[in-house]
Order: structure tokens, then C-alpha cells, then sequence
């Protein structure tokens, strides 16, 4: 594994590519040119590492990461990398530019240096053409996505001169220590990503412009069909710049071979000659198909009419009726509809192209499938969804545009691409004609594997208990948003009596968008508003802090294992977990006071506790107070499992996964390690400032309150949790136990939850996903 | 004999005692008190008992009459709409601005009750122009009020709503009618509405019928609509009469009840008619109408049960059949009044508790009109307005279901008498059948108080009511005086949230699970909100007992023991009926449902 590697190039990629090497621990040199006119000589590299700190959002887990980034220039410095054992370039696309770099590099490095070059246009081959055999037999491509903190896919292509065990060392170190999906390319133009990519996003935008939708419209159908974040395609073009899209189209173009279908197909629309010529480039310009305009302190969205080249109010698609499962059964039907055709259209031409140069970029249907789903977010990839849809009616579609039937398509007869055969996973092999099982790395394990072959132990429409073997068991949540209702709840509690008799762990992990966004609040809500408070009070908040009690003194292990989001009572199941293995990407937080509540489920018992036990603390009973109510009072949510521990709501020695797919095959590894020597928690007692505390808090807070930074509102929940972490009406001399903690904050929650602007803050996210300052 | 006097005592006790308090604090800043209010009522009864209440029968029996696109309305109507709207009934709620008397909203209650008990096919004629002043006023240009509002609020033109279309009632998003934009910002409306209400007559000068019509190339379904005024005669700018519109009245419908009022058939040829409210928005402005609409078609409801009522009382009193199993009551004559059974007795408590207790929820939601309109806090504010939201469809559907079940219990009372036409009991049958069916049927209401009302703002409309009722069960439980009333109170109360509770959660994993029972659901949640009035009307006549020369408050708190006891447990069934699922009727094989005669 890799402790220091050089980044040379500082621009956008080099950059983010250094941060996130940061990320992973790493110490990294970022090298760039000199520049004459300026008495830094390092001035290029230095602007890009303040530049780091500007992005959003942030390609470092930790502001502090920067610390492990040097900079330097590649006429003093160069020498640096040969105390690195991997350089990567990240230059300008030019490939005399990059072979004088290489020329340098080669005069000075030692033997078993790796090299690498994030090109995403230039053949290896080209790379490598008149350079030393020692260089060639460490050189390969490494191709990130941008940005490459959050995006999964890495492509690599290597050449037969590629000294062996270093293909494998890189793929280990990019999957294991930088999370990446790493897939492995062909030495062809745009390798796989960007070679669909790119002819998928000029497809879908040009025929949006002739079959006269609107970008809504389109983005919409593509959103729905392709299953894409909620960018769709304008607004994908809006991110990356339209300026942009010309450059990497042309230079796409002048690679690939003559004879491919996309030089039949290309246009480039007078519309985006006049956008670019206009500055409507998206984001970093003046608008682009979607412009934000600031009207009475609201931002309101607008945007471009293709037809007339002017924005108009953005209107909501209210209904668009297809999505992908849909697709197939509406187009059975004959249905001739404006917005299913484009769909057809879109689908059919960019499965066409994948068909039919599948052989030329990829070694297999594999790469393609991972290269679309990390790399441009598409939910299935393109041999997935042709399975889905059926090779005949592919064919028939196929056959409708006059094109003649892909070959690989008449090799695979009326067969599927993926089959599962005895419980397993087979694809089908192009290069030998037959299927051959799926190939998974070590240290990837995935619930729904599980979910393919078996059967849950016990299961309720929100939530399911899996037997994952050894022992161990997973408790899967699956609601919207995988929040928490009172029957989750409930099913939680049965879960810990059939693993405390059965079995010797559990983990709290699900394959969801969000870990948990917490508590169901719409239903405490509701019932709050037809008058059922002893139903809140009873079947919502107590049973809500005893059941995690009871899980915390369990007779087994839990390790609880989020990635994404773990807010609220989400963020509570957290901290009464034995052990946290999180994804790098968790986004933790107790976000009950920006909702006008209280964390209630044991969030305050818990920090309190997790800040008495600080070592750091110096003694008495305030700071550990504090710490607790600037954490909670303020709402924080971290940005990474690594802010998370430096916020508290992880512990130090709890642990983090780079890898999503590593996430619980790394949680049940804790959990067998856990599982002999296990004794459960000993009860927390407290010593609390009591009165004297909540006066403090409260002079802090009547100060920001006249000072108009926080609400009449505010003002009251920050005075509820200052109560409740003050310890009420003890004082600290006398100790507390949970049981008294957990009192306070139920009475706190319960009296807050009558308050209309706290129903409103509820009422507010509930519609609109986001928060209500009131 | 169809026997009426409006209810003044029991309107005054709504007045005074029951929406007392905050009525009197909305009246604060007008130069009118409550006596002046009740003597309103009293000149609204007088004119009902007196000139609409002997027009009811002949009306019926006459109907109207259709001719080359003009519909003559019965004998005497003309005159009495004349002295109607002379006396300014017509402009009773109207802002001042535009010529009304700007009274509170409620108020149109009392004397829309009392319309319809003595004649409620009159009551449409001023009622259906009431809707399109409200239309207008609430959603058309200052332009277009101007130049209507006047006049509609005069009754010197009068108004209707064109929605319907032969081909589409309830799903208006199938509407035909185009109405095509015109240089000078008008429009030229084509196509033919149907069941219009008082589409034509001959008692105003000019009709203003409201229109729903599609533009070209609009959204298509419920988004493209779009509202529009069409006048029969176009106004000139000062208001005088100008041409005659291509519009007319192509026919009226022969149907079972409200005789006395034409249905229409109406037809667009290009006809003339201006934008209300904003383009493709004819829905929203037809929604903030229908509210309103909505509560009169149940204070319609309220009318009819009255009228039923005390028509079947008059003659249990009078009529002559059996003894009372108990020993005669009437010694001197061959035998006792029908009074004295009880099954005569529970079905005329029936009616008067349902009616009573239904009045005061009916005001009480008219109060909360008022407030929404005038409170300036926030929260109460919307807390009015969440109560009317959630309360119109229940008491739509809930009053007009009530006005059925009275009249038919009345013709039962009068047994052949009510049969035959000459009594005038079978007419209410017959008039109040259409209650349950327009302005959205009873059915749509149950769907719109389960599917829209009840998950809206997760709950936030139920809460009006919910916390309305447990602060007053909490405050009252160890009230002696309402000992036999808070236990059953209290208990049909949980049951409501607790059928509550079920029915949002299970509709969340399966709507049919929530559609199914939701008129079940209406019925049930309109007895527990009449059972919470009958507590309060109670609460306060126990507070009276020591002044009550006429026994008005001793007859309120035993009618209200009636309701409590023998009304109010039918929650339980429902409750039942709720909890076992949908499943049996909505699994239910098609194709068996002929299974019996299937050959």
C-alpha cells in the first residue's frame, strides 16, 4: 500500500486528486510548472491548495487533511519522486507536453517507480511511443471522474510492458484505500466512460432540441429512463460547462476510429454556438440551460426556451409517465406519445453504440455495466437494462432505424447477458462465447446477495432481520428514507430478543440512499394533530430511548455501519452501537434543534457521556456540557466519518470504509472480532452543573438572541436543551443516572412538540425537504 | 301539510350562547350588534313562513316552462325574487364596497336554512348567483368586479356555474368547451354545458353565467381549465344593457325534485366572455367558490330536515291512531295521537337532535370563515381556515344525507298521507334527493375528506378539530353536570382517533385500504363532531336551567341524552365495519356480482 505518492499538475483534477489521496492518509507532493512572473515558484500549486478549500462540496473529509499536501515545482523539485511510490500526472491533454514530462521523469526515477496518467483522451500507446522500456514497465493510465472524491468509477488501462504485480497494487489501492470501483479499459479513444458518455449526452441533448421538448422535459424523461441523479442532461451540461463540451466532443472524434457510427450522428446545434458565444456556458458562466435569478431575496429558476433562446420561468413536469419498469409495457402497447419516443430514441441509439463497439473498448459486458453506473450515475448499466428490456424487443427497435442487428446480439441468440445460476453470478463472456461467473474482489460483500438466495429471518414492511452467517445477523431498514416509525421500532426490539437468543451479533446496515434520516416524524406528526399524545409519548419517545437502551446492554455486539446520511434518531442508533464502521462518505449529525425539537432517543444522554469520558476534558462537569450543547444546539452534520469523529458523534478508534462495497463485509469482520471477548457497556453516571449550567448556556444564548442571530424560537429550544444537559435541578456534586437524563429529555421533546412553530418547522420539511428558520 | 317556522329560538341560542363569545368580538368594529342580528332572523323568517312557504307546493306542481329559449318560472316566483332582492337579502354578506350589507358569512346560514326549508327551489336562484359573486370576487380582475358585483349584489342580474358537459361531471379535466382569445382581450366561448341551474329565466335582467372552458393548446386534463364570465346580454362599461350574447338555453331537464327551478341546457356559439382569475387557474378559482357552494348544499341538508321535522311532528300531534300501550292519553277522543309510540317518538328524535346538533356545527364552521377572514394571527388564522377545509366535506354530505333520511322518515310518520302529493311530504323526498348528488356527490366528499383532507400538511387540518375536542374532554371530564354526557363523548372520540390513525397508516401502503371505507369514515367523524356540539349545547343550557320559563334548555339537554345515547353508538359499528378491511368488497370477483341471475 501506497504512504506517499506525487501529483504532478495542479489544475482541477491534479488537485482534487491530491485532496482525496489526503483523504486516504497519504502524503502527497503536488508539483506544477514555474511561473516566470511570479516570485512564488511554487505559485501555482500553493493557488490550487487555497482553491481546495472553496469547492463545494469539499474534496477533503477534513479541512486538516491539507497538512498532508506539499507543494513544489517540477524544476526543483522532480527529485521528490522517488521518495513517493507513485506518481501520478495530471497535466494539460497534450501529449508533447506530457512526453517532455515524461522524458524528465525518466532521467531521474528509481526502478520500481509507479507511473500514471490520468489522461481521459490520450491512447497509452501514444504515451508510451519512444519512451524507455524501464519507464513503459511502470507506466498505465489511471482515468478518475470528476470530482474524485465523490465519484466512484476509475478506469485503468495497462499495457502488455506493465511490470505484473503492479496493476494489481494500484487496483488494490484505489478500491481499498481510495473507494473506488476500478474497471479496466481497453487502450481505446475516451476509453469506456467517456465514449458512451460523451455520445449519450449529445444524443440526448440534440434530440431534445428536435423533438421540440423542454430541458424540464427532457432531463425528466432522461432522469427517469436512465435513472440518473437529478441532473438529467442539461443540467449535467450546466455543471460541467458547455464551453467544455465542444473541446472533449472534437477531441473524441478525431480519435475514434472512421468508420464509427457516432461521426454519422454528431451535430452540433446553432443553439449551442450562440449559448457559448453568450456566456451561457451553465454554472460558472451566465446561466446556461438553467439560470438562478434572485428576485425579492428568493432564488426562482429559470430556464431556456430552445426554440426561442430565452429563459422563461422553469416550469415543474408534473407527470411524466414513463420510467424505466414502465417503459416496456407502455411502448408494448403502441402508445405513440412525444415523450415516450424520445425515450426510444435515446435508449435504442446509445444501446446500438454500446453494442456494437462493446468488443472494441472492453474486455468485458462487465466494465461497461460499472463504467455507466459510477461514472455517470445511470442506476443500471447498458447490458442490464438490455436484459431488462428484452434482446428481441431490441432487435425489433433496432431493425425499426434500418440498422443492422449488432453481431454480439446474434451471438447471445434470445439469451440474457447476466444469469444467476445456483445462487451465483454469471455474465456472459463475448470473448469465448459462454458465461463465465462474476468475479468479485476480496472483501465485497452486499446485502442484496444475500437477499437473492435467502430468505429474511423475520421481516415487516419497513425492516428485515438477515442471517448473514457466522452468526451474524444485519437489521435492514428499508422505509422512505429509511426513517423510523413506531413499527420499526418495535420490530428493533423484537430483533434484539431473536439475536440475543440466536445469534452472536447484529449489524445496522442498509443498501439505501440514506442510512437513516431519522424518526418518522410525518407520523408523530399526524398523530400529535388528531390528539394522540400518549401514543407519542408512550409508543414514539419511550419506546424509542428504551428499546436503544436495551440494544446498547445487549448481550452481543452491534456495529452499525452508515453511509450517507445517519440524521436524528438515525444518528441515535449510531451512538448506542458497540462499534461505528462507517462509509468514508456518512453524513452524521442531531439536527432535532433545526426542527424545533430535541434529540430524545438518548442523542443527550449519549454525547454527555461521550464527552465526560474524554480524556482531553480537563474536570468538572462543563465542558463535556459545552462540547454537547454547541453540538447539539447548533446542528451540526458532518461532512465525512472523518469530521464525524472530530465532532464527537464517532469515537476514535471506530471505523471507516473508503470502499462502499467494503462497508459490511468490513462491519461483520468487526463484529466476528468482537463476538468472543464481548462484555457489554457498564451504565454511565453523571455529574451535572445543574441550575448554574443552564444559567451560563442561557446568558450565551440571550446574547445571540438580542443580537438577532438566533429566533424567539430558537431562543426556546436552545433554553429545553440547556435544561436537559444541564442535568434540570441537580446540581454537581450529586450524581445521575441515564434513567434521570432520559426523563428530561422526554419531557423536553413532548412540551416542544406542542409548540406550532415547532409543527410548522415539521410541517416544512416534510413538504419541502428543508428546513424552516421560524 | 308542509308546516314551517323557522327556528328562531334555537337560532338565537346558536347566536347568543353557542358562537357567542368570538361572534361578538367580530362584531366589535361594525356599527351592528346582536340584536340587531336576531332581528334580522325574525324578518328573514317572516319572509320565508309568510311569502316563500305557499309558493312551495304550487311551484313544484307548476314548474317551469320552456319556450324558444326562454324559461318562464312558476306563478308568483317573479314577484317574490322582486321583494327579495328589494330588500337587499340577495346582498346580505356582500362587501360594501360593491353595494352589500357586509354581515358576517354565517349569517347567510341562518337565511339560507331557512330558504330552503320553506322553498328551496327559490333558494337557488339567489343561491347560485351567491356562488358567482363569490367567484368574482375572490378571483377576477378589479375591472370585471366592478362592472358585475353591483348588479349581482342587487339581484338585478343574477349568476350561475357552467361545469358540467354531457360527457363529463365529476372529471373536468374532459371538458370540450374552447374558448378561443380575441384581439381585444376577450374571448369566444363554443360548446354545451349541462345541468345549469337556473341557466335561464325570466326574473333578472341579465344572467352572468360562470364558465370552464380550455384554450387551445392548453395543458392537458384539470391544468389547462380556465374560468370565464359570460354574460347573457353584454354590459356596456357603465353597466347599462348592450347586446344580446350568442348564447342560450337549448332546453330544460324533466327530472324528480326542485321543479320550481329549471336545469339547463346551455349552448356557446362563440359567445363572448373574459378571462376570471388566471389563465389555466379555473380550477383554484373554482375550488375557493365550491367551499362555500359545498356548505350551502348541506345548509340545504339542514332546511329540508327542519321542514320534515316539524311538518311530521304537526301531525303525530294530530292524527288519531291506536292507544298508547301503556293506557290511553286521550281519554276523551276514539283514540290516542300517534305521538304517544314510541317508534313515532325515536324517529322524530331522531330528526330534531341530528338537525339541532348539525345546526350548530353548520355555524360554528361559518364562524371560522369569518375569523380566517378576519383574524390577523397566524396560527388562529389558519387554524379557521384548516377547521372550514376540513369540515366542508364532512357536513356537504353529512347534512344532505341527514335531509334525506328526514324526509323519508317524515313520509313514514305520515304513512299514505305521505304518499300521495296532497300533504306536499313526499315533495321533500323528492327535492332533497338531489343534495346528496351535486356540488360534488356525497361519495366524492368521502374521497376528498380521506384523500386530500386528512394527509394534508400531515394532518394539520384534522388538528382544529382533534385538539378542539380533547383540551374541551380534558377541561370537562369531571364536569357532573355533563355526567352522562363526557363518558360516551369521550369514548366515541378515541374511537375517531383511533380510526383515524388506522386508516393514514394503512392508506399509506394501500389507498384502496383508505378509499374504501371513507364514507364509513365521514358518517362516523360527522357523529362524534355533532355529539361534541350536543356536549356543549349541554354544557351551557345546564348553566341556564334557573331562567327557563319555556323549557328550551331542559328540552336541549334531554334532546342531547337522546343523541348520545341513541344516536351517537352507531360509532361503534362503524368502527367495526372500518377495522375488518376493504378486502371483501374490493376482492369481490367481478364477474360475481351477477352471479344470481348469470345464465
Amino acid at each position: 500500500m501506497f504512504n506517499n505518492v506525487t501529483v504532478i499538475g495542479s489544475g482541477l483534477m491534479g488537485s482534487t486528486i491530491a485532496a482525496h489521496l489526503s483523504n486516504a492518509g497519504c502524503n502527497v507532493y503536488l508539483l506544477d510548472i514555474v511561473l516566470k512572473d511570479k516570485k512564488n515558484r511554487n505559485f501555482l500549486a500553493d493557488e490550487s491548495l487555497k482553491k481546495l478549500l472553496k469547492i463545494k462540496p469539499s474534496p477533503l473529509t477534513l479541512k486538516s487533511n491539507l497538512k498532508y499536501i506539499k507543494t513544489g515545482n517540477i524544476e526543483d523539485n522532480l527529485e521528490v519522486i522517488n521518495s513517493s511510490e507513485w506518481v501520478i500526472e495530471a497535466i494539460f491533454e497534450d501529449l508533447n507536453i506530457k512526453k517532455n514530462l515524461y522524458k524528465k521523469i525518466e532521467k531521474i526515477m528509481k526502478n520500481d517507480l509507479i507511473i500514471s496518467s490520468n489522461t481521459s483522451t490520450i491512447k497509452l500507446s501514444q504515451l508510451t511511443e519512444g519512451m524507455s522500456l524501464k519507464f513503459a514497465n511502470n507506466f498505465l493510465i489511471t482515468h478518475f471522474f470528476n470530482p474524485p472524491r465523490y465519484l466512484k468509477l476509475l478506469e485503468i488501462v495497462t499495457s502488455k510492458n506493465l511490470n505484473k504485480d503492479i496493476k494489481d497494487k494500484i487496483i488494490k489501492f484505489c478500491d481499498i484505500r481510495l473507494g473506488k470501483n476500478v474497471i479496466e479499459s481497453k487502450d481505446t479513444p475516451g476509453f469506456i466512460g467517456n465514449r458512451i458518455g460523451i455520445y449519450w449526452i449529445e444524443r440526448a441533448a440534440v434530440e431534445a432540441i428536435k423533438f421540440n421538448l423542454s430541458v424540464e422535459e427532457a432531463d425528466q424523461i432522461i432522469i427517469n429512463i436512465f435513472n440518473v441523479p437529478k441532473t438529467g442532461i442539461f443540467g449535467l451540461i450546466d455543471v460541467v460547462g458547455l464551453d467544455l463540451v465542444p473541446y472533449v466532443i472534437n477531441s473524441l472524434l478525431s480519435n475514434i476510429p472512421k468508420n464509427d457510427l457516432y461521426h454519422s450522428l454528431h451535430e452540433k446545434p446553432e443553439l449551442f454556438d450562440y449559448m457559448i458565444k453568450n456566456n451561457m456556458i451553465g454554472r460558472k458562466g451566465d446561466g446556461g440551460f438553467y439560470k438562478l435569478k434572485i428576485t425579492d431575496g428568493e432564488k426562482v429558476k429559470y430556464s431556456l426556451n430552445l426554440k426561442s433562446k430565452k429563459y422563461e420561468k422553469s416550469k415543474k413536469i408534473n407527470k411524466i409517465i414513463i420510467n424505466f419498469d414502465h417503459y416496456k409495457n407502455l411502448i408494448e402497447n403502441d402508445i405513440n406519445d412525444k415523450y415516450i419516443n424520445y425515450a426510444t430514441k435515446i435508449l435504442i441509439d446509445v444501446l446500438y453504440y454500446v453494442l456494437i463497439i462493446a468488443e472494441e473498448i472492453s474486455l468485458d459486458i462487465y466494465a461497461i455495466d460499472s463504467a455507466m453506473r459510477d461514472g455517470f450515475g445511470w442506476k443500471l448499466g447498458p447490458f442490464e437494462m438490455i436484459d431488462k428490456l428484452g434482446i428481441s424487443f431490441l432487435k425489433k427497435h433496432i431493425s425499426n432505424t434500418g440498422r443492422k442487428i449488432p453481431n454480439l446480439l446474434n451471438k447471445i441468440n434470445d439469451d440474457l447477458f447476466y444469469k444467476v445460476i445456483n445462487n451465483e453470478l454469471f455474465l456472459y463472456d463475448f470473448k469465448i462465447n459462454k458465461y463465465k461467473k462474476l468475479k468479485v474482489p476480496d472483501g465485497i460483500l452486499s446485502l442484496s446477495d444475500f437477499k437473492r438466495i435467502s430468505k429474511p429471518i423475520k421481516s415487516i414492511s419497513t425492516a428485515s432481520l438477515w442471517d448473514i452467517g457466522d452468526g451474524i445477523t444485519v437489521f435492514e431498514i428499508h422505509s422512505k428514507g429509511n426513517s423510523i416509525d413506531i413499527n420499526t421500532m418495535s420490530f428493533l426490539d423484537q430483533s434484539i430478543d431473536i439475536v440475543s437468543a440466536n445469534y452472536k451479533a447484529m449489524i445496522i446496515y442498509n443498501e439505501g440512499e440514506f442510512f437513516s434520516a431519522g424518526a418518522n416524524l410525518g407520523e408523530a406528526l399526524f398523530l400529535g394533530n388528531i390528539g394522540l399524545d400518549e401514543e407519542i409519548y408512550n409508543n414514539i419517545i419511550s419506546k424509542g430511548q428504551n428499546v436503544y437502551k436495551k440494544m446498547k446492554y445487549s448481550n452481543f455486539p452491534v456495529i452499525a455501519a452508515p453511509s450517507n446520511i445517519a440524521l436524528g434518531g438515525g444518528c441515535e442508533i449510531l451512538l448506542h452501537s458497540d462499534f461505528v464502521q462507517a462509509h468514508i462518505e456518512s453524513y452524521i449529525g442531531l439536527t432535532e434543534a433545526a426542527l424545533g425539537i430535541i434529540p430524545a432517543w438518548g442523542g443527550c444522554k449519549e454525547m454527555l457521556s461521550r464527552f465526560k469520558s474524554d480524556i482531553k476534558s480537563p474536570k468538572g462537569p462543563m465542558p463535556s456540557v459545552l462540547k454537547t450543547f454547541n453540538l447539539i444546539g447548533n446542528a451540526k452534520v458532518s461532512t465525512s466519518a472523518h469530521e464525524a469523529i472530530e465532532l464527537g458523534y464517532l469515537k476514535d478508534n471506530d471505523g471507516i470504509t473508503m470502499n462502499r462495497n467494503r462497508l459490511l463485509f468490513d462491519a461483520k469482520n468487526k463484529a466476528l472480532e468482537m463476538i468472543n471477548t464481548y462484555e457489554k457497556p457498564l451504565k454511565n453516571k453523571y455529574f451535572l452543573p445543574g441550575k448554574s449550567g443552564v444559567a451560563a448556556l442561557k446568558l450565551t444564548m440571550n446574547n445571540m438572541h438580542s443580537n438577532g442571530l438566533i429566533s424567539d424560537h430558537d431562543l426556546k429550544i436552545g433554553n429545553r436543551i440547556a435544561e436537559v444537559i444541564s442535568g434540570g435541578n441537580t446540581d454537581f456534586i450529586s450524581e445521575v443516572d441515564e434513567e434521570y437524563i432520559l426523563k428530561l429529555e422526554k419531557n423536553a421533546i413532548y412540551s416542544l412538540l406542542k409548540e406550532n412553530l415547532t409543527i410548522e418547522r415539521l410541517e416544512y420539511i416534510l413538504e419541502t425537504g428543508k428546513y424552516l428558520r421560524n | 301539510m308542509q308546516t314551517y317556522k323557522a327556528p328562531l329560538n334555537d337560532m338565537k341560542f346558536i347566536l347568543r350562547d353557542f358562537i357567542n363569545s368570538e361572534s361578538n368580538s367580530l362584531l366589535k368594529n361594525s356599527d351592528i350588534d346582536l340584536s340587531d342580528l336576531e332581528m334580522i332572523l325574525e324578518e328573514a323568517s317572516k319572509l320565508c313562513e309568510e311569502k316563500l312557504l305557499p309558493l312551495n307546493q304550487s311551484g313544484d306542481e307548476e314548474g317551469c316552462k320552456y319556450e324558444n329559449g326562454n324559461v318562464n318560472t312558476p306563478k308568483g316566483f317573479k314577484e317574490i325574487y322582486r321583494e327579495f332582492v328589494d330588500n337587499g337579502w340577495q346582498g346580505l354578506t356582500v362587501n360594501k364596497k360593491y353595494g352589500g350589507q357586509e354581515l358576517p358569512y354565517f349569517m347567510n346560514m341562518f337565511l339560507d336554512e331557512m330558504i330552503s326549508s320553506s322553498n328551496m327551489s327559490f333558494g337557488l336562484y339567489p343561491g347560485l348567483t351567491s356562488n358567482a359573486i363569490d367567484a368574482i370576487e375572490k378571483s377576477a380582475s378589479d375591472e370585471i368586479k366592478d362592472l358585475y358585483l353591483p348588479k349581482l349584489a342587487s339581484g338585478e342580474w343574477s349568476g350561475t356555474m357552467n361545469l358540467t358537459e354531457p360527457h363529463c361531471g365529476t372529471d373536468l379535466g374532459l371538458t370540450k368547451t374552447i374558448a378561443n382569445p380575441q384581439n381585444d382581450g376577450s374571448y369566444k366561448l363554443s360548446g354545451t354545458k349541462i345541468f345549469i341551474t337556473c341557466g335561464e329565466h325570466d326574473m333578472s335582467k341579465n344572467i352572468i353565467h360562470l364558465v370552464l372552458a380550455k384554450t387551445p393548446n392548453c395543458p392537458k386534463g384539470i391544468k389547462g381549465i380556465s374560468l370565464f364570465v359570460v354574460p347573457k346580454i353584454i354590459p356596456k362599461k357603465d353597466g347599462s344593457l348592450g347586446e344580446r350574447n350568442n348564447l342560450e338555453c337549448g332546453s330544460i331537464e324533466k327530472k324528480m325534485g326542485i321543479n320550481a327551478s329549471p336545469t339547463c341546457v346551455m349552448h356557446y356559439n362563440e359567445a363572448t366572455g373574459w378571462l376570471v382569475g388566471d389563465l389555466h387557474k379555473g380550477m383554484k378559482a373554482m375550488f375557493i367558490m365550491m367551499n362555500g357552494a359545498r356548505l350551502m348544499v348541506g345548509v340545504q341538508g339542514l332546511g329540508i330536515a327542519e321542514i320534515a321535522y316539524q311538518s311530521a311532528l304537526n301531525y303525530a300531534k294530530e292524527r288519531l291512531q291506536g292507544r298508547s300501550l301503556k293506557g290511553s292519553k286521550n281519554l276523551d277522543k276514539d283514540a290516542d295521537p300517534i305521538l304517544v309510540h314510541p317508534e313515532i317518538r325515536k324517529s322524530l328524535l331522531k330528526i330534531k337532535t341530528l338537525t339541532e346538533g348539525l345546526r350548530g356545527l353548520m355555524l360554528w364552521t361559518g364562524l371560522q370563515v369569518d375569523i380566517a377572514k378576519k383574524e390577523k394571527d397566524k396560527f388562529k388564522k389558519q387554524n379557521a381556515d384548516d377547521w372550514v377545509s376540513l369540515m366542508t366535506p364532512i357536513l356537504k354530505s353529512f347534512a344532505t344525507d341527514v335531509g334525506c333520511e328526514a324526509s323519508n322518515l317524515a313520509v313514514q310518520i305520515y304513512g299514505g298521507h305521505g304518499y300521495i302529493k296532497d300533504h306536499g311530504i313526499e315533495q321533500l323526498v323528492r327535492d332533497s334527493r338531489i343534495t346528496p348528488i351535486y356540488e360534488g356527490t356525497n361519495g366524492i366528499q368521502a374521497l376528498d375528506l380521506v384523500g386530500r383532507k386528512m394527509p394534508l400538511h400531515t394532518g394539520r387540518l384534522l388538528k382544529a378539530f382533534f385538539h378542539l375536542v380533547k383540551e374541551y374532554i380534558e377541561k370537562n371530564s369531571f364536569n357532573y353536570n355533563l355526567k352522562d354526557f363526557m363518558p360516551s363523548l369521550t369514548k366515541s372520540f378515541n374511537r375517531l382517533q383511533q380510526v383515524t390513525a388506522y386508516i393514514a397508516s394503512t392508506g399509506l401502503k394501500d389507498p384502496d385500504e383508505a378509499s374504501g371505507p371513507a364514507s364509513d369514515y365521514l358518517k362516523m367523524f360527522a357523529l362524534v363532531a355533532t355529539a361534541y356540539v350536543w356536549t356543549r349545547y349541554a354544557e351551557i343550557a345546564f348553566n341556564k336551567l334557573n331562567n327557563d320559563p319555556n323549557g328550551f334548555y331542559l328540552a336541549k339537554i334531554n334532546s342531547g341524552k337522546y343523541f348520545m345515547t341513541k344516536i351517537l353508538p352507531e360509532t361503534g359499528s362503524i368502527m367495526s365495519s372500518i377495522l375488518s378491511g376493504a378486502k371483501t368488497y374490493n376482492d369481490f370477483e367481478d364477474s360475481h356480482f351477477d352471479s344470481a341471475f348469470k345464465l
